[in-house]
């Protein structure tokens, strides 16, 4: 036997609801589900009839109703998010190329130093890696140097 | 009362979280009694149901805090004003004077304020 708690009218509101607030985070969309329950528990007696039950989901509002400021708000929220996750790419970008011109900077400085034969070819490579990362730079020092040692 | 018209709902929009955290100076709520006394003032309501987003809002902007408490044998999430929410609703209250005078003087005379009386 069906009491307000568990009415079909009440049921189906729900169901409603939920479908509405799928783009809430699920522990906001259960705590205003749960106010919204314990609202109609309060109006409600328990042996209310379907027309008591009829009108006092229709003073509380259809989902879209309720949830209509909700999603206004959102927006800004996701907009938000977009612009901290395209700074935290930014950042991880940046340290990557950081972390890479450092490398090739140990990578030139001890070929400098250690004065080893370096391939023609890395001549080129040195170039392109000069170009797009300043620490290539030092591989073009070295190949320099070798080749004035070799003319 | 509810059942607003759109625009008075657009109106209200703005206005219910600060109306909310005034009746909240007055001591902690739960949400059927803020409905209640929302109503009673009328014109802010467009359904009951609108302020329970709000309030969830209201307490991640940490204005309010909520605990449950039992009231007459039912558990209720009862809210409570907080240090951040009073100034919140202090900073509004200052803005409102400013709007509402301008928007009163607009829209009396169809001048605009006189910067000294803003």
């Amino acid at each position: 036997m069906s009491n307000s708690r568990n009415h079909a009218l009440i049921d189906r509101y729900f169901e409603e609801f939920e479908a509405s607030a799928q783009s809430l985070e699920l522990h906001h969309s259960r705590a205003i589900q749960d106010e919204l329950r314990a609202h109609l528990a309060e109006i409600l007696p328990l042996d209310a009839s379907d027309d008591e039950i009829a009108d006092a989901i229709e003073q509380l509002g259809t989902p879209a109703q309720i949830l209509s400021g909700e999603i206004k708000a959102i927006t800004p929220q996701i907009q938000r998010s977009a612009v901290v996750a395209l700074w935290l790419i930014v950042r991880i970008v940046g340290w990557l190329l950081v972390g890479i011109n450092v490398v090739q900077m140990i990578i030139g400085a001890i070929l400098n130093l250690s004065g080893s034969q370096f391939p023609p070819g890395w001549y080129w490579i040195g170039m392109f890696i000069g170009l797009v990362f300043g620490g290539g730079f030092l591989i073009l020092g070295y190949w320099g140097r070798h080749r004035t040692r070799r003319d | 009362m509810t059942g607003l018209s759109e625009r008075d709902a657009q109106l209200s929009r703005g206005v219910l979280g600060p109306c909310i955290l005034a009746l909240l100076t007055q001591g902690p709520r739960y949400g059927l009694q803020l409905v209640r006394e929302l109503e009673a003032v009328g014109g802010l309501l467009t359904t009951q149901g609108t302020i329970y987003p709000l309030l969830d809002r209201l307490e991640q902007s940490h204005y309010v805090k909520s605990s449950l408490r039992a009231d007459r044998g039912q558990p209720k999430r009862f809210y409570k004003l907080s240090g951040d929410g009073e100034a919140e609703l202090e900073r509004f209250r200052e803005q409102w004077a400013t709007f509402n005078r301008s928007v009163s003087t607009l829209l009396a005379t169809g001048t605009r304020p006189k910067e000294d009386n803003l």
